[in-house]
């Protein structure tokens, strides 16, 4: 029974790429990254309808401010980016064919 | 606990002879009162047929009116009663009484079929307490509503399974086909759980289930004619209520089908991987093959010359440990794999065609085994009494028959026949001994089960003593219910 | 959101000394207290009329009126300690005491600025744990303030130091910032990319500080005026005349201590206050040698610190560019030298170590616009339309957006275009007209002069060209270090019932943050039963092992509806805020009930007779780790060992006074055991493989003469196949794999030794010899006389084999009355759920 809600937790986490969150590619600089997290940011406080929702290759997902905040931090760290770039590149693909 | 427990066959005793004398009773003053009430109906009928007829009536009409309207008054009429019309509205004292008038209700089950209504309305208990309940296959079955109520399909499941695959001579009433797992299917279809309806469908019998199973296979995707399941739903009861959803299947039917996931959704790697992780959370059924398929799928992306780029962009970025990190992927990888492996039905392949594909393989054997371990970590044949009832006692050995059935799947049955000698067998034993010692004729139906799947698999691992003595046990466990 | 002119306020609670910074968004000042002094002691004085003193002349009376003035409770916060003031008859808890001087530090605003802030942020140390930090966040609220922010203190200091630092583009650093205050060592290291602060990684000692260099001073001068004749005053500890002198001599080397950082040499006065003429009082000299020498080993242990931390992250002492140097004790010359000798003198000039956290957490509050204002005093809203602008308060990027939302009320309509403006020093900046969205919103990208405050203001036009007038149209944005939000310090997580963690928040995990979970009850629970509540207990740590992580929260599941059977699924959501604050809540989707029920736990006043017990069996557990790690010779075990043995013997220091009541020395006692605890797990991991693989060994060694000789052919064919498994196994490294086989040869050889004649009449040896140790020994006593009735009989002679099945079975009898352990559930913290 673990298993099943280990699935869940994880299929979440995927699909809560800080990449996919923030809607940059991959390649984005630090700065982009930091620039395009507090312009989303600031549109979900003021209310932007196009803000609150991000595409996913299963479809779109909701995004609220804890999901940027925490995207933001977890691209900082360079190592934790390492493995959200890895997966982010197959899955921004998946997105934009 | 040591090397020196349980070398010991003991045989079941059957306790609680006596009930069977009280019950003697209670059948008697039952035939008694079902004899007093239907003769004066009877009477009543016939003197009215007569009365009205004055001899004008042909063959086939008295035939129907003096026998065959009794006769269904006599033998239907109280199970629709309870199970019809007084469980579901929450009458439970009017349906305990029509069960107790019903000629197909055994007396014995009716604490048992009490508790079933109890777990139908969801309100706790109140005939007996939890504890003292037997292992039939309505508490089972009131456990699995239970169990699917609390949002614990794997548990339900197993139940289910094992309903599914009763020994030979092991009780199954007709009424528990019919009503009892169409309340259950009807829990799922609240829930719009349509493989779990498929799922229990399989195991009832009746028109409603029918009906609903072919629903759940409508709303799967199989191809149902439209008219098929109109007829199904006119011979059905609850036509009212089921009507919407049987709209919505036949109009799901005639839709043009389209794939759950968009085509694009499977350009890259790692959406497969993400979108066979969605199938697995949603309690989609997975196949071993298409996990398989998937690893292979994942060897370039993880090969060396992968994880030597991955390093690369490591140092790019400035982190340290750049080589550990690109190992750490291929590792996360390949621990998600084996989380779907678990869930997936079918057989490893034996020969996998490259190494990333080979050490999940073993990966996931390993598992099957250490998953039977650590459920075998619970039989403690000392804990059983009235503190494990024998509900409980049995649902324990379930989750235990599932994980070493799913072993036996992927892992071979080889690989467990060293199990099977060294720990399972004589813990296991020990452990039904003293289920059936404790709980007596409560525990009987459970027992048998348990002693009877016991024997299947001593046959499986050559292990002949074992093998005559389980069926032994088996055959006094069912001797007891008689 | 701030509408340009916020004031932020900054709360420094540190041991000895408090402050308070305010930022207006252009610079940062420190406020004065009554007495004219940027630092206020944190000594809280309670006198007979329950009248309260805080600071310096509280702090005054420490040394004549020790029994109704306290100070250094820190380290207490979160504890249910009371600390009692006699003449007030009172006893308040340490968040109560803080909350005094929080309200002192606030009044002191209000006579420099008038107004009492409403909001503030406050510091707390990194390894402050959740019931630490509510305490923190508490006491803000009882001294009235109306909402309160945390931040750690490293990241307080860095971006104080690093905020006027000349900010090159694309540059990298690597800070290491060293606060080493009163009660404990914060060492962290940060890295500031393009203005970006990031938290690397932080390390330290709860229980290392100046008090800790003063409390080794007052013994070596107590020690040598017992020396010099007079009697020795840490005997004395018990009465009130002995705390007295005790608190004196403490004070005067305080002074002392403060002397030797100007000159070589100073005097250590305990003046004979009582009159009676007693020898304990009188004058020692000290020189800077002999305090540095008194110092030596909590500086070594602090650069040890330093030093683990650098190797943990892979980083050398080089590769730090800055050294920012925060505390009180930091301005030893000693340690200013030995730290400037790590990093080769690269410390940060020009930063008062005293009020820099102070300065910090005014800037962070600016950061995420925690504005100190009281409402009244905002300016009104000019007549106009309302319209909503969010923007970043203080960043590092010169080109932030900026998200703006017009509002219109009734009879207002909608502006055609926007534009944002700004006044500067560079001549100012326009930015071009854009269209607003249907929906009235914009989105622009704004241009900010380097390092200032950038007022900007939002001008609206409407169809022909008019100016549209806004009510709230005026915004300013800081250019400087953006930090991101406070990580977590330690790992939050649930307990399960097999003592395992389920990790909710990792280390590092930015705040604020909420997850959940899906759970299963191992446990059935019964409708309506009060007493039968099933605990979901929260862990803070690093372990996997649940009872190696400290129980900060109990969440109880009572008064269910309907029966619960074990297996039942329960979702489980933790949530915290950014102060710190911990909410919790169970759903159990199959009932539809919601709990949320929560006991906090404080941090346990540690009972010193457990901790005294506990202190022994893991000084015995910390020697057979020990012998284990140089029997096998793995370095990096004894690595983790070396480590252990100096927590041990500061443990094994503390415990004399925490027997004699001090609550703090107990409190660190309990730490010090969960610490050696952990390092010695960690050893013992590292120690498994060869310990498996020499445990191979030996199971080869032992069973395969047994199966060769008594085994049956169906066993010794097993066993075969096991022995070759397990080979293949070792060479692979294969410790999971390894086990299972290694076990299965266990069985094989134990079910072939059951059938060795002898080896009933050992196992009967050995029951005889231990039978006291039996569950009931009377039984076994009675048992045993049997089995040796039956031995005497010769049942080896019975061909049948009928007389060896008894023995056995009566063996089987003895071994059942010796006990099993089932610790796990205890361990586990009594947890219900998996």
């Amino acid at each position: 029974m673990t298993d099943a809600d280990d699935v869940e937790n994880l299929m979440r986490e995927r699909l809560a790429n800080p990449f996919l969150v923030l809607a940059v590619a991959p390649s984005a600089s630090a700065a982009e990254i930091e620039r395009q997290g507090q312009r989303l940011l600031a549109e979900l406080a003021a209310g932007l309808d196009g803000a609150r929702r991000y595409e996913t290759p299963l479809g779109m997902r909701e995004r609220t401010s804890e999901l940027v905040r925490s995207a933001i931090a977890e691209l900082r760290d360079p190592a934790r980016r390492l493995g959200h770039e890895w997966w982010a590149r197959g899955l921004a693909a998946a997105v934009a064919v | 606990m040591t090397a020196f427990s349980a070398m010991i066959a003991l045989a079941p005793q059957a306790r609680d002879a006596d009930l069977v004398g009280r019950g003697g009773g209670r059948a008697a003053i039952r035939l008694l009162i079902w004899t007093a009430l239907w003769a004066t109906v009877l009477r009543n009928i016939g003197g009215s047929v007569g009365a009205w007829a004055e001899g004008s009536l042909g063959v086939g009409v008295t035939f129907l009116i003096a026998v065959a309207i009794p006769v269904w008054l006599f033998v239907v009429f109280p199970s629709w009663l309870a199970f019809r019309f007084a469980a579901p509205r929450g009458m439970r004292r009017l349906a305990l009484a029509a069960c107790w008038m019903s000629p197909l209700v055994r007396l014995r089950d009716l604490p048992s079929i009490a508790a079933f209504f109890d777990a139908a309305v969801d309100s706790p208990f109140r005939l007996a307490p939890w504890g003292e309940l037997p292992a039939d296959t309505w508490t089972a079955l009131a456990s699995a509503l239970q169990a699917d109520r609390r949002r614990a399909p794997a548990h339900a499941a197993r139940i289910v399974d094992a309903l599914a695959h009763l020994p030979a001579g092991a009780r199954f009433p007709w009424l528990a086909r019919v009503h009892g797992v169409e309340t259950l299917v009807l829990s799922a279809v609240a829930r719009r759980d349509w493989p779990a309806v498929a799922r229990y469908a399989r195991l009832g019998q009746g028109r409603l289930v029918v009906l609903l199973a072919m629903v759940a296979r409508a709303a799967r995707g199989d191809d149902v004619p439209a008219f098929e399941l109109w007829i199904a739903w006119l011979r059905a009861p609850m036509r009212r209520a089921l009507l919407p959803i049987v709209r919505t299947a036949v109009a799901q039917g005639q839709a043009v089908v389209t794939a759950d996931v968009p085509p694009r959704a499977r350009a890259t790697i790692h959406a497969r991987h993400v979108a066979m992780l969605e199938a697995a959370a949603r309690h989609e059924e997975l196949r071993t093959d298409d996990v398989m398929a998937l690893a292979a799928a994942w060897q370039p992306a993880v090969d060396d010359a992968a994880l030597a780029a991955l390093h690369a962009r490591a140092l790019e970025l400035g982190v340290r440990d750049g080589g550990a990190r690109a190992q750490a992927l291929r590792e996360q990888v390949l621990d998600e794999l084996a989380l779907l492996l678990a869930r997936a039905d079918g057989e490893l392949p034996r020969a996998p065609a490259h190494p990333f594909a080979d050490t999940l393989a073993a990966r996931a054997r390993e598992g099957e085994i250490a998953r039977i371990k650590a459920s075998l970590a619970a039989f403690d044949a000392d804990a059983v009494g009235p503190s494990l009832p024998p509900l409980a006692a049995w649902e324990r050995w379930l989750a235990l028959r599932a994980a070493w059935e799913r072993a036996e799947q992927t892992a071979g049955r080889a690989a467990l026949a060293t199990l099977w000698r060294t720990g399972v067998r004589d813990r296991l034993w020990s452990y039904c001994c003293a289920v059936s010692h404790s709980h007596g004729t409560r525990a009987a139906w459970a027992a048998h089960m348990m002693f009877d799947w016991l024997a299947d698999r001593a046959e499986v691992a050559g292990d002949l003593v074992a093998v005559l003595a389980n069926r032994e046990n088996a055959r006094i466990a069912l001797a007891s219910l008689r | 959101m701030t509408f340009g002119s916020g004031i932020h306020v900054g709360i420094d609670l540190g041991t000895s000394n408090s402050a308070i910074a305010l930022f207006d968004g252009e610079s940062v000042s420190v406020v004065a207290n009554a007495a004219g002094e940027t630092l206020t002691p944190s000594v809280v004085r309670i006198d007979g009329r329950g009248g309260r003193t805080v600071g310096r002349r509280a702090h005054r009376a420490l040394d004549g009126d020790p029994a109704n003035t306290r100070a250094e409770w820190k380290r207490l916060m979160g504890t249910a300690e009371r600390l009692p003031f006699a003449a007030a008859g009172a006893a308040l808890l340490p968040e109560e005491l803080s909350a005094a001087v929080i309200a002192s530090l606030l009044a002191d605003v209000r006579d420099a600025a008038g107004f009492t802030p409403r909001a503030a942020v406050i510091s707390t140390p990194a390894l402050f744990e959740l019931p630490q930090n509510h305490a923190t966040a508490r006491a803000g609220r009882l001294a009235g303030l109306e909402e309160v922010v945390l931040i750690q203190e490293p990241i307080a200091s860095a971006i104080a130091a690093g905020w006027r630092a000349d900010q090159e583009k694309d540059r990298k650093d690597t800070w290491l910032v060293f606060d080493l205050g009163g009660g404990t060592l914060d060492v962290s290291l940060l890295e500031t990319d393009d203005g970006r602060l990031r938290v690397v990684d932080h390390a330290g000692d709860n229980f290392l500080g100046g008090k800790d260099i003063d409390g080794a001073l007052v013994e070596w001068a107590a020690g040598a005026l017992a020396r010099r004749g007079g009697g020795d005053l840490r005997a004395d500890r018990a009465t009130a005349r002995g705390r007295r002198m005790l608190a004196r001599l403490r004070a005067a080397c305080e002074q002392a201590k403060i002397e030797l950082s100007r000159a070589e040499r100073a005097s250590i006065v305990v003046p004979d206050a009582e009159g009676d003429g007693q020898p304990d009082a009188g004058e020692l000299e000290i020189t800077r040698g002999d305090l540095e020498a008194l110092t030596e080993p909590f500086i070594a242990r602090s650069l040890a610190a330093v030093r683990v931390l650098l190797a943990k992250n892979q980083r050398g002492a080089d590769d730090v560019a800055r050294v920012v140097l925060v505390g009180g004790p930091t301005l030893m010359p000693g340690l200013r030298a030995r730290v400037g000798e790590l990093f080769g003198g690269r410390i940060a000039a020009g930063v008062d170590p005293m009020t820099i956290v102070a300065r910090g957490a005014a800037l962070y509050a600016g950061s995420v616009g925690l504005d100190a204002t009281p409402a009244a005093r905002a300016p009104a809203p000019a007549a106009g339309l309302p319209v909503r602008i969010e923007h970043p308060s203080v960043t590092a990027d010169l080109e932030p957006f900026v998200v703006g939302r017009c509002l219109p009320g009734a009879g207002q309509t909608l502006p055609e275009r926007v534009r944002i403006e700004r006044e500067g020093d560079d001549g100012g900046w326009a930015g071009a007209d854009a269209a607003l969205s249907p929906e009235g919103s914009f989105v622009l990208q704004v241009r900010l002069e380097r390092s200032r405050r950038n007022r900007f203001a939002v001008r609206a036009f409407d169809r022909g060209g008019a100016e549209v007038a806004l009510a709230t149209g005026a915004f300013a944005i800081v250019h400087g270090v953006s930090i991101g939000d406070p990580p977590l310090a330690r790992a939050i997580g649930i307990a399960r019932a097999d003592d395992t963690t389920r990790v909710y928040f990792a280390k590092g995990t930015p705040l604020p943050a909420r997850r959940t979970f899906a759970h299963h009850t191992v446990r059935p629970i019964a409708a309506r039963s009060d007493d039968d509540a099933l605990a979901v207990p929260i862990v803070q740590g690093e372990s996997m092992r649940a009872h190696r992580n400290r129980l900060i929260g109990m969440l109880q599941l009572r008064g269910v509806e309907r029966d619960l059977p074990a297996g039942s699924r329960i979702e489980v959501t933790l949530e915290i805020d950014r102060s710190g604050q911990l909410a919790t809540r169970a759903d159990v989707p199959g009932t539809g009930q919601t709990f949320q029920d929560v006991a906090f736990v404080l941090v346990p006043t540690a009972s010193v007779e457990t901790a005294e017990r506990e202190l022994g069996a893991t000084n015995r557990r910390a020697a057979e780790v020990q012998r284990r790690t140089f029997q096998l010779g793995i370095p990096a075990a004894v690595q983790a060992i070396a480590d252990v043995s100096a927590v041990l013997a500061d443990a094994d220091r503390a415990l004399p006074a925490a027997r004699a009541g001090d609550a703090d020395a107990a409190q660190k006692l309990h730490r010090l055991l969960m610490d050696a605890n952990n390092a010695l797990d960690d050893a013992e991991a590292l120690l498994e493989w060869p310990d498996l693989d020499a445990e191979a060994r030996r199971c080869k060694l032992t069973y395969t003469p047994m199966v060769a000789q008594w085994g049956t052919p169906a066993e010794q064919q097993l066993y075969e196949q096991e022995l070759e498994a397990a080979g293949a196994a070792r060479q692979r490294n294969d410790a999971a794999d390894l086990e299972l086989h290694l076990d299965a040869m266990r069985a094989l050889g134990r079910a072939a030794y059951c059938r060795d004649p002898h080896s009933m009449a050992d196992a009967i040896d050995w029951a005889a010899a231990h039978v006291t140790e039996a569950m009931d020994v009377a039984a076994a006593a009675s048992l045993l006389d049997r089995a040796r009735a039956l031995q005497a009989q010769n049942p080896f002679a019975d061909g049948a084999g009928g007389g060896l099945r008894a023995l056995r079975a009566i063996v089987a009898e003895i071994w059942e009355l010796f006990p099993s352990s089932p610790e796990l559930q205890a361990r586990s913290f009594d947890s219900g759920i998996r």
